[in-house]
């Protein structure tokens, strides 16, 4: 058994759009709606709250996006007096599926705005959006571009994400070969070629590479030494490699030339600006360094030994001036009062030169301390500069060698050395200049030979090619690979394209028959039916769609825009997106239609309303229109029981459309008298809705009407048939005492008259409102006279096989008769 | 399924089908076929989509070019 089919039961819009007071549409009994206004007046607000609903989103298409300064987007679906007035913008919702009623409401303000899940269940039903507004068919109309009609379509059939698919299979197909056809990769390597290479070589050739190799950096080591290519198994890199390696164990220029510092730092000699020859170096500032501390420390040895007598330096000091010339001389000895002539000195000349002797001998004492001092700072010094210059040479010479041995047990002597004679040196002293003369010649020969050449420098540079050329290989190799790439992706995206062409035109083809349906409903059998194609398989361009005619035996193929009207193309549009509908919308038959008529003539528009009321009178429709004349045609031909049509009569900003019942009423029309204005026009409304409901409860024959013949003549059609009607059946309706009975001499004579209107064909009085209510007055007690004369129900019908009306209440359905006319006094 | 149910088939069931037809075929780059799977065939594809999918086939050239093969030659 078959899901049931989703259906609205009602809608409730507050604070939304137009709408800021709560509204809600009751569809439980009629589900169907048609809603009357002219513009402004709120009535799209209707189709947006159910575009709103259903919009993934929660916006409404139309709106945009908000942006500075602009309160469109989201802001723009809540009614402007909302917010001040603390009512929450929303859209509410009933829906029915077989016996079972869903209910979600949806908000209409704030970043959040989910859409609740009666309506998602409701909106997979939709495979074609259901909503379809004039503005966008006059889009569909005036942009007729192939590429756009396709977007257009396959967005109708839901079919965007494959157009989104094909999008960017396209942009991914041209990234892609851009890809493959980009040679930056290979330019980097060639700009790295031309570094390595001095700018020798600004392109990547392998023999060009090959050569520079041989000449440039192995040649000059060894001209046998010759690449025959930039491999690694190549005989000349092995042999490069091996003689690297070697050069890095022997001693090279600059191990030469390190170790000739090293030794020279030990050892040298160096000739002055005189010509004269000095020996220098650590081993020998240390034997000097040596000698001079012992010389030192013997005479500081001595002069101590001579000091020692002059122990008491104070008393010397304190001596000299009691015994200075010129001073009183003392007869005795300050110390022992010995007298003068008594002591050992005998005399005081003798004493005074005593102590001259005493006081230089401490003197040359403290210099010899000074001295040594100094010796043993400088020895200090000198040993450990030497400790610190041995490691130098011993580490640079070659294991077992005569000289390192005898520089590690000299190296040992010197560091276990504290004072003392020096360690012996003469082996080293001996061995050094010869050392220092064998490596001079060394790092003469080198340089003489390969200057600044090395295996290991050109190792490196054959390496860094053979670096390059991998690169350059593997650049290449993905370059290719990426070419075959994207030939495969150009034949997976042609086939994935296909398969989605396939498809859309399979739709095309399902749509194509109910499409021309529909089509001639609207546009007449005559229509020459219309093709819906994509390009051509080879066309590169496959996002197209191409709407074509046959118009004529010479004009086959042709595109519709340059032979057919505004109506007929827009008749298109309506016929695709009513079929679309109408095929994939199955289990939730609901079609919302804003003002789609604008374009289309009288005819036309009789004939969309016979469209919606034979081929859609399984589909719960809503219909918003500005248009009264469409609006009375649906009220004509749509079943009462299954529609209801509701008119809004204004849109006050602090509530929100304000409606009123489809048919003109006594108020309204008593409203505008009491505000000075003319009613002319509603009472002729009134007047026809009344004829057309009479008329249809009679079942008046009526004339196929002439195409040639305006529509304003419509009501004239309808009195006709009424008039003839009751003649046929004797009945006549009763004079209205009290007035002329211009009506219904009017009504008689197969003549309405149209006053105080654009419509008038002729003069009724002078149009002043005495005679619209005396007309007004007059009609209302013509109408009552159309009552039972049974029940006095107003509703009747006449089966076939009766010749006249009987009353339509169950029960009663007495035959009409005409009552007595009552007195013309309801405008009074 | 009949031809209409196929055709009513949501999108995102029809791009699902054609990625393993796609696969399916023997003349087929499959690794090709599974980038555009993963990134292309989506009825809600991420935002720089066609930048994943080219940096998937770029990564896959490189290593189509790194792997082990006879040697090409460079001159």
């Amino acid at each position: 058994m078959a899901d049931a089919q989703y259906f609205l039961q009602a809608l409730h819009l507050t604070g939304f759009r137009a709408y800021l007071q709560p509204k809600t549409f009751n569809f439980s009994k009629q589900r169907c709606l048609a809603i009357f206004a002219p513009n402004g007046n709120g009535k799209s607000s209707f189709i947006d709250a159910l575009e709103f609903l259903f919009s993934d989103e929660g916006t409404l298409e139309r709106l945009g996006l908000r942006a500075i300064n602009n309160n469109a987007g989201v802001t723009a679906l809540a009614h402007n007096l909302a917010e001040g007035t603390k009512i929450a913008p929303a859209v509410s919702v009933d829906i029915v599926s077989g016996k079972t009623i869903a209910s979600g409401s949806r908000a209409a303000s704030g970043s959040n705005r989910p859409m609740p899940p009666a309506v998602a269940a409701m909106r997979k039903c939709f495979t074609v959006l259901p909503i379809i507004r004039g503005h966008a068919l006059r889009t569909f109309v005036e942009n007729h571009q192939p590429e756009r009609r396709y977007t257009d379509v396959a967005t109708w059939l839901q079919l965007g994400p494959l157009v989104e698919v094909q999008k960017n299979l396209r942009a991914l197909r041209t990234q892609v070969k851009l890809a493959a056809e980009d040679m930056t990769s290979l330019q980097r390597v060639d700009t790295q070629l031309s570094k390595e290479t001095l700018q020798a070589l600004k392109n990547w050739d392998t023999a060009a590479v090959l050569a520079h190799a041989n000449t440039n950096i192995l040649a000059p080591l060894d001209k046998t030494l010759t690449l025959a290519e930039l491999k690694v198994a190549d005989p000349a890199y092995i042999a490069l490699a091996t003689r690297a390696t070697a050069e890095e164990k022997q001693v090279g220029l600059a191990g030469l030339r390190q170790m000739r510092n090293a030794a020279a730092a030990l050892w040298s000699t160096e000739i002055d600006v005189d010509g004269e020859t000095h020996i220098k170096g650590t081993i020998v500032e240390f034997e000097a360094a040596v000698m001079a501390l012992a010389t030192a420390t013997t005479r500081e040895e001595e002069e101590r030994g001579k000091a020692a007598n002059s122990v008491f330096e104070a008393l010397w000091n304190a001596a000299e001036p009691v015994f200075a010339e010129g001073a009183t001389i003392p007869q005795v000895c300050p110390v022992c009062i010995t007298p003068i002539e008594n002591t050992t000195a005998g005399s005081t000349e003798t004493i005074r030169g005593h102590i001259v002797k005493h006081l230089d001998e401490l003197a040359d004492y403290a210099n010899a301390k000074k001295t040594l001092t100094a010796s043993q700072a400088k020895i200090k010094q000198a040993h450990m500069y030497l400790v610190a210059s041995l490691p130098g040479l011993i580490g640079l010479l070659a294991d077992e060698t005569e000289l390192k041995v005898a520089l590690v047990a000299y190296q040992a002597a010197i560091v276990a050395w504290r004072e003392g004679v020096s360690p012996s040196s003469i082996d080293i002293v001996a061995a050094i200049p010869t050392l220092l003369t064998e490596l001079g010649q060394a790092i003469a020969d080198i340089e003489a030979k390969q200057g600044d050449h090395t295996y290991a420098k050109a190792k490196i540079k054959i390496d860094n090619l053979f670096g390059l050329d991998a690169e350059y290989g593997l650049a290449l190799c993905t370059q290719k690979e990426l070419e075959v790439l994207s030939e495969n992706l150009t034949a997976q995206a042609t086939m994935i394209s296909g398969e989605i062409r396939k498809k859309v035109q399979a739709l095309l083809n399902m749509l194509q028959t109910p499409m021309n349906d529909i089509y001639r409903q609207i546009q007449g059998a005559e229509a020459a039916p219309i093709r819906l194609e994509l390009p051509s398989e080879d066309d590169t361009n496959q996002q197209r769609l191409h709407l074509v005619i046959d118009f004529a035996k010479n004009r086959t193929r042709v595109q519709p825009g340059g032979y057919l009207s505004d109506s007929q193309i827009h008749s298109i549009a309506l016929a695709l997106q009513l079929a679309a509908i109408k095929q994939f919308n199955a289990a939730a038959p609901v079609i919302a239609l804003d003002d789609i008529v604008t374009s289309y003539d009288a005819d036309h528009r009789r004939a969309i309303a016979a469209l919606i009321a034979t081929t859609f009178d399984d589909s719960q429709i809503f219909i918003t229109t500005h248009d009264e004349r469409f609006f009375n045609y649906l009220k004509d031909q749509l079943e009462a029981k299954t529609w209801q049509f509701t008119r809004i009569i204004g849109l006050d900003p602090t509530f929100g459309p304000r409606f009123a019942d489809h048919k003109v009423s006594d108020e309204m029309i008593r409203a505008r008298w009491e505000n000075g204005q003319s009613a002319a026009n509603e009472m002729r409304q009134a007047e026809e809705e009344w004829l057309l409901g009479i008329c249809r409860d009679f079942g008046v024959s009526l004339r196929i009407r002439p195409l040639e013949k305006a529509y304003s003549y419509e009501r004239s059609e309808l009195a006709s048939a009424l008039a003839e009607l009751l003649n046929d059946t004797k009945l006549e309706p009763a004079l209205i005492p009290g007035v002329n009975n211009r009506f219904l001499t009017s009504l008689q004579k197969g003549e309405i008259e149209n006053f105080g209107s654009h419509f008038q064909d002729g003069p009724y009085g002078d149009g002043s409102v005495g005679d619209e209510k005396a007309r007004w007055a007059e009609f209302q007690a013509f109408k009552m006279q159309f009552a039972c004369p049974k029940c006095s129900r107003a509703k009747f019908q006449r089966p076939f096989a009766l010749k006249k009306p009987v009353c339509a209440h169950n029960g009663c359905e007495a035959q009409f008769e005409f009552k007595q006319a009552m007195p013309a006094t309801g405008a009074a | 399924m009949d031809e209409k149910g196929n055709l009513i088939e949501t999108p995102a069931a029809f791009l699902e089908a054609l990625g393993e037809t796609l696969s399916e075929k023997a003349e087929i780059d499959i690794e090709l076929a599974d980038i555009l799977k993963i990134h292309v065939l989506k009825t809600k594809p991420a935002q720089n989509a066609v930048t994943q999918a080219k940096t998937a086939i770029l990564k896959l050239a490189a290593e189509r070019a790194a792997a082990p093969k006879a040697e090409i030659d460079n001159g």
